[in-house]
């Protein structure tokens, strides 16, 4: 059936695509300021048709429309100047001509603004509009990996990290709304607490970024923001979401405005909740997979004469089954669920979820203040709080399953105070987290408590020297790191009862980091960039003190004291061209990473637990390097059909013992084809993406060789309706379209059971 | 900037009200974990009504006991059990918490999720079936307590004792007559609580030495 589908559509888009004809027309500018000089890298935007870019050198710019009059609303915005958004009537050959007055007041109403002009030189990516539009409903990692260099790393269905160039967790920065996002992200099982619905844009940065960022930075910096609130009018957008693996459903709610009493302020609410029950592989359920959530947030501005002020709270809950096949407890379980293929129970779908299973809230607070001072100067200081309550479920015996086996509440402050001119920024960073295990969990934690305190300075200075941009920056850091908890002390020597004691560590790290970076516009459609970072982060929590069995790895991990910090030097090289039919961006990176931190496998070391008997790994640390490419093909061949490619490739390696590095995602590439049968917006995406075998590994360093390689195929329609002023958009879509059944390198639960299978999704989007 | 100087300064006060430092951790005691497992052989008296036994105590019964202790649970050195061809044993496990408690009660308190499996006994060399019941004293089928007959003379071999902590719904799958001795246990989804290896040696009356 499926098969006559795919020719239907395919004579379709054929039939459509001989029916239209090609445009010609642009809309072309220039971006000035009040002395009429050429503002360089001011962004461009229609939002009626999706359309982004930026200016030139010489401040030009142009979209390729289609034919005739055009009544568009043109968005134009750059730091230092008031943004300009207005309609315009674009004709064929005419120039808009866009003077920007320098702001005393919209310096930079959301932080990213400021950020993206602090690194101009930074290789970047970034989602568009439909893009977008088609993840909602994802989980954050699921949308931020339709980003070019950025994967998954799966824990089962529910449980998904996102990573840069091989890198993930404590090796990657998530800015949440402006805020580093401060969770258990150790954990490879422990994905961002983040709902994908506040947010509106979603970026990577691909190099080392810790000048900006602080520690931390090795791999890259993930970048989830919402749009600035105009305050004179109200208007939102309402979300339904109905899917068929799961069989639940996904809402969100958002409004936002202004107050006539008040008109300097401006105030968003949003909402977001879901419900799914157990997914579903082509050939069985995964029992326990299913997933609630319960997200809101909050956002006041305010602004007047040159102050900006902004409040922000955002609440996000969790509880997540953890598929039962994955409940192992030796080697000896591992091998048989490798050997059977997949697990040897079945359950019936169900909603319910139990143990194991994770509990999360994570709540965000910010307060952010701007203001433009004498001589062109820009203050800027931000306060975040963060409480991240992590609560993990297991099948227990000797009390309830309702009792955490984990839970732990780690608290984190951060104050940022920059201080900018025109090409100069100076940054102070300070820094406060506590982790708190609560007691009667009947389990000693994995953990112990700790504070951690920590202090940057930083500066990011540019130069621009005709066609180049180059920018330099610099940053010290302190870390304090005070921790305390039980231990068991283990011994071969024969004893009915293990003996607990006290630890309690104490230490410092502190270390240089440095960028410089260059952009060149060859032409204006040409640009070249690179970027050299040195980052570096200190060695976390887990990799330290920890003690006690991974469960989903089956693994018996202790930590190490005599760790010392991580230094990574990532080099990124990026070439990009855009034209008017064509948009090609080549990123080439390569990375050394000294002191590199990872689990190794203590040979003849068992450890026996109530769970079962596991290997014992240690932490170690040697040298790696990391190289790769990611590359970005967009075509328009007519006005109507677009197709797009993406590919990546990273490889990893262990220099110290020269052996390949686990988990690095293996080779792939994703390309669609889009058709827009209507003028207003309607298409049809069809897409495929294929995953390589992962080759790249070491023989008998895992329970079984990296899964075959695989295709998936995905289908995609969406119908806007205008209703008055407001847009209704329906959108159906079908994941895994063949129902493969296909096992991913990158997913954990790998051993244990298949990625799931076919997925019908319904959506209805209603923007007021 | 006196103004700036006051926000830096009402920012920088949540730091400071804001509590910034750990709390003193608190010892738990380890529900979950088992410090020391002890197997007792109890030799009983059975006799066979039909196709099952009745197993009556008797005076002065031959004991053998093992503990298991330490990293690994390995039982002392040089531990061997001398079974004899024809007796009948009661099995019981005792397990102690990480405080020193007996818990072995608290696998039979979730008996829907609890199965021993005895492995590496040559095939039909014995025969076992498990006489846990639970607290409305119904047969749990557990395998804390149980009855062995030994069937015939074996070399000594590597007993196992696995008690499998098994997940939802997979203990209906498990027929507690012929799934004792079975050796794919992994099949039967979940993790080993208890894993206890001792050398067993079943042996005719009267056998000396090893």
């Amino acid at each position: 059936m499926l098969k006559y589908v795919w020719t239907v559509l395919v004579l379709f888009i054929i039939n459509n695509a001989n029916a239209q004809t090609n445009s010609t027309q642009y809309i072309k500018g220039i971006v000035l300021d009040e002395n009429s000089k050429a503002i360089f890298g001011a962004n461009i935007s229609i939002s009626e048709l999706q359309l982004n870019t930026s200016s030139d050198i010489h401040g030009d710019f142009r979209f390729k429309v289609v034919e005739g009059h055009q009544h568009l609303i043109l968005k134009v915005s750059a730091l230092g100047y008031e943004t300009f958004e207005q309609p315009i009537h674009a004709e064929p050959d005419h120039l808009i001509k866009i003077v920007l007055r320098n702001s005393t007041e919209s310096i930079d109403a959301v932080s990213i603004t400021a950020l993206k002009e602090e690194q101009k030189t930074a290789i970047k990516a970034k989602l568009n509009q439909e893009q977008i539009e088609e993840t909602k409903g994802k989980l954050s990692a699921e949308i931020f990996s339709k980003l070019s260099g950025v994967s998954i790393l799966n824990t089962g269905h529910s449980v998904a990290k996102p990573v840069i160039h091989g890198l993930h967790s404590n090796r990657i920065i998530l800015l949440n709304n402006g805020v580093k996002q401060e969770g258990q992200q150790w954990g490879m099982e422990h994905a961002p607490e983040m709902d994908p619905f506040a947010a509106d844009e979603f970026e990577v940065i691909k190099g080392a970024q810790a000048v900006r960022y602080g520690a931390d930075a090795l791999g890259g910096v993930l970048i989830a923001k919402a749009n600035q609130i105009d305050p004179s009018k109200i208007n939102g957008r309402a979300d339904l979401i109905a899917q068929s693996n799961g069989r639940g459903a996904i809402a969100n709610l958002q409004v936002q405005g202004g107050i006539n009493s008040i008109p300097a302020l401006a105030w968003k609410v949003q909402g977001s909740g879901k419900k799914l029950g157990d997914s579903k592989t082509p050939n069985y359920y995964l029992g326990n997979t299913g997933s609630e959530e319960i997200n809101f947030s909050g956002t006041l501005q305010y602004r007047k004469d040159n102050k900006f002020i902004e409040a922000y709270y955002s609440r996000f809950a969790t509880e997540l089954g953890v598929f039962y096949g994955a409940h192992i407890g030796s080697i000896e379980d591992i091998y048989a669920r490798i050997e059977n293929g997949e697990p040897f129970e079945k359950y019936d779908f169900s909603y319910k979820i139990n143990a194991p299973k994770q509990n999360v809230s994570h709540q965000l607070g910010k307060l952010k203040y701007q203001q433009e001072l004498k001589n062109g100067l820009q203050l800027e200081a931000q306060y975040s709080w963060q409480q991240n309550h992590r609560q993990e479920y297991d099948m227990r015996r000797a009390v309830s399953d309702n009792v955490p086996m984990s839970d732990m509440v780690l608290t984190t402050q951060q104050l940022e105070v920059i201080l900018r001119s025109k090409s100069h920024s100076i940054g102070l960073n300070a820094g406060n987290q506590v982790n708190n295990n609560i007691s009667g969990t009947g389990t000693t934690p994995i953990i112990p408590n700790y504070d951690n305190y920590s202090v940057g300075l930083f500066g990011i200075h540019q130069f621009q020297l005709n066609k180049w941009i180059l920018e330099a920056g610099w940053r010290y850091d302190y870390r304090y790191f005070d921790a305390a908890g039980y231990r068991y002390k283990y011994t071969e020597a024969q004893q009915s009862v293990p003996q607990q004691y006290l630890l309690e560590d104490n230490r410092s790290f502190h270390n240089f980091s440095g960028s410089i970076g260059a952009a060149y516009v060859i032409d204006p459609t040409w640009q070249y960039k690179s970027s050299l970072g040195l980052a570096w982060r200190a060695p976390t929590a887990n990799e330290l003190y920890s003690d006690g069995v991974h469960h989903a790895a089956a693994i018996y991990e202790i930590g190490n004291l005599d760790l010392k910090a991580e230094q990574g030097l990532k080099w990124v090289h990026s070439i990009s061209h855009k034209s008017d039919n064509i948009a090609i961006t080549a990123d080439l990176f390569g990375q050394v990473i000294h002191n590199y931190i990872y689990a190794a496998p203590n040979p003849d070391s068992v450890r026996q637990t109530i769970r079962g008997t596991f290997p014992v790994f240690s932490y170690s640390q040697n040298n790696a390097i990391f190289y790769g490419a990611d590359l970005q093909f967009d075509w328009k061949i007519n006005s109507t059909i677009q197709y797009s490619l993406q590919g990546s490739l990273v490889r990893a390696k262990n220099t110290s013992t020269d052996t390949y590095l686990p988990y690095i995602p293996s080779d792939r590439i994703q390309n669609s084809i889009q058709w827009y049968y209507t003028e207003n917006k309607g298409y049809v995406k069809l897409g495929h993406q294929f995953v390589a075998r992962q080759i790249q590994y070491e023989e008998a360093s895992d329970y079984v060789a990296p899964p075959s390689s695989y295709n998936l195929f995905n289908a995609y329609i969406t119908q806007p309706l205008n209703i008055n002023k407001q847009q209704l958009n329906i959108s159906f879509a079908v994941e895994n379209l063949f129902n493969n059944s296909y096992k991913d390198y990158m997913d954990r639960f790998r051993y244990y059971a298949h990625r799931p299978g076919r997925n019908f999704i319904l959506s209805v989007n209603y923007k007021f | 900037m006196k103004t700036n100087i006051i926000i830096l300064l009402i920012l920088a006060s949540f730091l400071t009200f804001q509590s910034c430092s750990k709390d003193a951790p608190t010892p738990e005691v380890d529900q979950e974990e088992v410090s020391s497992a002890t197997l007792t052989f109890t030799e009983v008296e059975a006799e066979k009504h039909d196709d099952h036994f009745h197993y009556h105590e008797i005076k002065n019964p031959e004991v053998e006991t093992v503990e298991f202790t330490g990293n690994n649970f390995l039982p002392p050195v040089g531990a061997h059990l001398h079974l004899e061809v024809g007796k009948s044993y009661r099995f019981n496990l005792k397990v102690k918490d990480f405080a020193g408690r007996e818990s072995q009660q608290t696998f039979i308190d979730r008996a829907d999720q609890h199965f021993a499996f005895l492995l590496g006994a040559p095939t039909g060399s014995i025969s076992a079936e498990y006489s846990d019941k639970t607290a409305d004293g119904k047969a749990a089928n557990v395998g804390v307590s149980g009855y062995i007959n030994v069937l015939k003379a074996s070399n000594s071999f590597n007993f196992r004792y696995v008690m499998r902590h098994l997940n939802p719904g997979v203990k209906q799958t498990i027929n507690p007559k012929t799934d004792i001795f079975n050796t794919e246990f992994n099949k039967f989804g979940g993790a080993n609580d208890l894993d206890l290896k001792v050398e067993i040696h079943l042996v005719e009356e009267d056998h000396e030495g090893h």
